[in-house]
């Protein structure tokens, strides 16, 4: 009931930030800060104790029906797990950076839009209900398309819609894969229901003709996969972050694409089992040619947004990997490639914030964001230059910083099911190393580009934006039990979900 | 007699000359339109309180049949505020002809008998054809004209039919058909049947009228014939369909997944290259009656028993499904219609609406939510009737008929969103025209569309209520 509450709340919270007019970045701030004080105090409370399983459920039954054999039950019901309570965690804190670096210029909608896209991915982690699943899973898209059309910089009116309709056909198979499921629970049952424990069941699941299974699975990976997003449904990631404003990028990190790590790793995972073998090893070559290639692909962009982009796409493709090999391993090694698919998905998000924040700091300066562009940054803004060069190191996987926990747990593990073929990701990495190191190299030291004119360092706010992104990577760099604990338990009962 | 069901016919009838009694004095527009509302909105009362359980001559008052009438009450009702601002001469014939029109709807909507049908679609029609060349522009009277030498062609159709159909089946009754005397008969009636109600609903190779049609009306009676009207032809098809062809459904299914495939599909890359924003409303009301026909074909798959579940579940979840997209579609249709008379233009191009979001904030977003709702996005009306409706194909077993569907509406959101684009974010100005009816009509049915984004209940309500 609390999780309904809070839901409620964020809700009100969303709709009065349209209409506050001046102080819109101060209301959603502050009213989205407070929320993520309840949820954190709430959490620790809830899950001191956590031994794995779905917790703080709560059910309300809105409509029912039951008459000449037909039962319909239309459910709005939420719960938590280890791992979504980490990402409702990460989700408040990405809104909040995103408010943090929006423009104080920009008018009451904006921040009204950035603070329904928290809202939807709130919503998302929280729900247990496939109805509900779907509509925060498109509620999410709406605002996000009008801060891409809206607030966005070039060819934003293609680019937006694009953006749209790439991600609304996959939401639409997933709709059509949730229908499957549902009908053939009628079938089984007499009821129709779109409660996501009762179809995401293993032993439900098992009795599926293989045609409506693989239908079903076919939905809900095209899906994931557009969103989170994986080789060769990646079209709309780069464009999309290269025309948002600088809050919309770190949404879309952020969010965005952690819906695909969710949706992976926290629904589809417990009737993975029913993977074909042959579907497995996909899944994992996806994973493997998305490291490596996003990884060259970055390695040729010019422009240093476009290059963060790409490379956050490459981390993403840990969870692809980590989802693929983990069924392909038992027991304990089981555990740490899952939970460190999960870890990545929330790591991910607070290191590209800091990404893409640091780069907004020094666009705001510099105005240009092309390597060659720029140069020597270092001598004129040491602090700012500094963050952006800690946000490279933590996306190259840095031990003490956040990045380090999840690419190293799942490349370990997968040693274990895929034996060599991991060299490929190490291959990746030191490629992905190689081109940060380079890029910093031209825009960082090096010689002052001199057009670029007299620069001025990063004020005390903003200093304080970057410390906080850089403090929280930091802090579950170094202190990841905090998280993992959670993540490991949850993956190690995830088979008996219920 | 039991004369009480009979109250809100009386009434609209009797209201209806009574409103042009009240525009005898001048300057009587407020006072009519107001009266036509409350007018309206008592039949509306009474026709909830008065409901199921009795039949009397053609008449049958059962949940099935009260459910469409309230439709088409709605479908009066939303047009009154707005037809204030677009109507400018005549008001005490219009809202008569809106009362009478809605009498005649009312009873469409009460009987199962095929000539009762057939005269109050009649009625329905040829009131429509005044109301398309009202204001009497050059631009309207050639679009009515057309609407009419179609229609007319239509009607001969459709009687063609009703007696082909009375020759395979030797009743006018749909509730007495059981014995089939021709099939050959049957499948003449099938298709003339289809061409006569085509044509209203504006289905594939029957829609070029709508099109010049909806575009030249003025914008509230554009909404009505893209609403009301086609709504009452639907109606109409769905219990012939559904009822009078129980005998045999089997061609039913090929011709109407054939039928809404092409409709949906033309409509919406039509839709796609126009700048005209009521032509892009008009192709996109052609491609939503592709999704609404999308139900025969359900009703004619039923035939087959191929479905997943048993056959009278899926009947059921299909029909209601009829019934929802529906009310649904009145909001999300009517509306975009409506808030066309913001501009002070005649012919509405999609320029036109720039910088409508720097003038009204609110108004933008309700015309936003709007075309979301026909696009089939989350929180709004259109979505739970596309959700429901693509479930309804999937339990049939219907994969390549949804999939295809979903395609489609994938396209559709190209239009739909360069409309927003254009009214939220493309630099530069207009004048608008903010009269509070165009403003709050526009508001109030964004509204009610979202509050039909949760109506899980009626839903299920309707599948309670969908066999007759």
């Amino acid at each position: 009931m609390i999780l309904i509450g809070f839901l409620m709340a964020f809700l009100i919270v969303t709709i009065l930030s349209f209409f506050t007019g001046k102080y819109a970045k101060q209301f959603s701030l502050i009213s989205v800060f407070i929320l993520t004080v309840i949820f954190v105090i709430y959490s620790f409370s809830r899950f001191a104790t956590y031994t794995g399983g779905i917790i703080s459920k709560s059910n309300i039954l809105l409509s029912s029906f039951t008459a000449n054999g037909i039962s319909i039950r239309i459910n709005f019901s939420t719960g938590l797990t280890g791992f979504t309570d980490a990402l409702v965690i990460m989700a408040l804190m990405v809104t909040i950076f995103a408010l943090l670096i929006g423009e104080k210029s920009n008018d009451d909608t904006f921040f009204g839009l950035l603070t329904s896209v928290g809202f939807g991915l709130v919503g998302l982690f929280m729900v247990r209900n496939f109805l509900f699943f779907y509509i925060f899973w498109e509620v999410v898209l709406v605002p996000m398309f009008f801060v891409i059309g809206k607030y966005g910089s070039y060819n934003k009116d293609k680019i937006s819609i694009k953006f749209f309709i790439y991600t609304h056909v996959g939401s639409l198979f997933l709709l059509l894969s949730i229908f499957t499921l549902s009908t053939y629970y009628f079938i089984k049952t007499g009821i129709f229901t779109f409660q996501i424990s009762d179809l995401m069941n293993l032993t439900f699941q098992e009795t599926l003709p293989k045609s409506a299974l693989y239908f079903s699975f076919f939905g809900f990976l095209l899906a994931f996969l557009i969103k989170l997003p994986t080789f060769p449904l990646h079209e709309w990631l780069p464009n999309a972050h290269y025309t948002a404003p600088y809050s919309g990028s770190i949404l879309l990190s952020g969010g965005l694409l952690s819906m695909g790590g969710y949706g992976l790793l926290g629904i589809l995972y417990p009737v993975a089992s029913l993977f074909p073998l042959a579907l497995v090893y996909f899944l994992i070559a996806l994973g493997l040619v998305s490291v490596v290639y996003f990884a060259f692909t970055s390695m040729f962009q010019k422009n240093l947004k476009r290059m963060i982009a790409y490379s956050s796409a490459g981390e993403m493709a840990f969870v692809t990997i980590a989802f693929g090999t983990s069924l392909l391993s038992t027991g304990y090694v089981r555990t740490l490639d899952l939970s460190g698919g999960m870890y990545q998905t929330i790591a991910h998000a607070f290191v590209t914030s800091l990404a893409f924040s640091s780069l907004y700091f020094i666009y705001k300066r510099t105005h240009t964001i092309q390597v060659y562009g720029l140069g020597g940054l270092y001598h004129k803004t040491p602090v700012a230059s500094s963050f952006f060069l800690a946000a490279l190191l933590a996306s190259l996987g840095l031990p003490t910083l956040a990045g380090f926990i999840g690419e190293f747990s799942v490349t370990i593990a997968s040693y274990q099911s895929i034996g060599l073929l991991t060299l490929l990701i190490v291959f990746g990495l030191i490629v992905t190393a190689a081109y940060f190191i380079w890029a910093a190299q031209r825009s960082l030291f090096g010689f002052y580009n001199e057009s670029l004119g007299k620069l001025k360092d990063l004020d005390r706010a903003e200093f304080l934006i970057l410390f906080l992104m850089l403090a929280s990577s930091i802090f579950i760099g170094i202190y990841p039990t905090l998280i993992f604990r959670l993540l490991s338990l949850y993956a190690t009962h995830i088979g008996g979900l219920i | 007699m039991n004369l009480e069901y009979f109250y809100s016919l009386i009434i609209l009838g009797l209201s209806g000359f009574l409103a042009l009694a009240i525009g005898i004095r001048k300057d009587s527009k407020k006072i009519i339109a107001l009266f036509t509302f409350i007018i309206l909105i008592i039949s509306f009362i009474l026709i909830i309180f008065k409901s199921s359980g009795y039949s009397i001559y053609f008449l049958d008052f059962t949940d099935f049949n009260t459910y469409w009438a309230l439709i088409f009450i709605v479908s009066s009702l939303v047009i009154i505020l707005p037809s204030m601002h677009d109507i400018q001469n005549k008001h005490d014939v219009f809202y008569a002809l809106i009362l009478f029109m809605t009498l005649s709807m009312v009873i469409a909507a009460y009987t199962f008998n095929l000539i009762v049908l057939f005269v109050s679609f009649e009625g329905v029609s040829v009131i429509t054809y005044i109301l398309a060349a009202y204001n009497r522009t050059k631009r309207n009277l050639e679009g009515s004209l057309k609407y009419f030498v179609i229609s007319t062609i239509g009607t001969a159709f459709t009687i063609l039919g009703i007696s082909y159909f009375y020759f395979a089946t030797r009743t006018f009754n749909l509730l007495a058909v059981s014995k089939l005397y021709s099939n050959m008969a049957l499948l003449l009636a099938l298709v003339f049947i289809i061409i006569g109600f085509g044509f209203e609903i504006a289905i594939f190779p029957m829609h070029q009228w709508a099109i010049d049609t909806y575009d030249g009306s003025p914008n509230s009676i554009s909404s009505f014939l893209s609403t009301g009207s086609k709504l009452v032809a639907y109606m109409i098809l769905l219990k012939i369909l559904y009822l009078g062809f129980m005998p045999d459904y089997n061609y039913i299914f090929y011709f109407f997944a054939a039928l809404s495939i092409l409709t949906m599909t033309y409509g919406n890359i039509s839709a796609l290259s126009q700048n005209n924003i009521k032509r892009i409303l008009a192709y996109s009301s052609v491609a939503q009656a592709g999704n609404l026909i999308l139900v025969f074909a359900i009703i004619g798959y039923s035939y087959y028993n191929a479905a997943l579940v048993s056959r009278t579940t899926f009947l059921r979840f299909g029909i209601a499904i009829a019934m929802f997209y529906s009310l649904a579609y009145i909001f999300m249709k009517a509306g975009p219609f409506i808030a066309m008379s913001l501009v002070k233009k005649d012919k509405v191009m999609i320029d036109d609406f720039i910088g409508l979001a720097r003038k009204s904030k609110v108004t933008a977003f309700s015309l936003a939510i709007l075309l979301l709702a026909l696009a089939g996005i989350p929180v709004t009306g259109g979505f739970l009737a596309k959700y429901f409706l693509f479930f309804t194909l999937i339990i049939g077993d219907l994969w390549w008929l949804a999939v295809i569907s979903i395609l489609n509406s994938v396209i559709s959101v190209f239009y739909y969103f360069r409309i927003i684009l254009y009214s939220f974010w493309k630099p530069g100005d207009n004048d608008f025209d903010m009269s509070p009816e165009i403003k709050y009509s526009v508001i109030i049915m964004a509204l009610i569309t979202i509050a039909l984004g949760f109506a899980f209940t009626l839903y299920t309500y309707l599948i309670g209520i969908a066999i007759i």
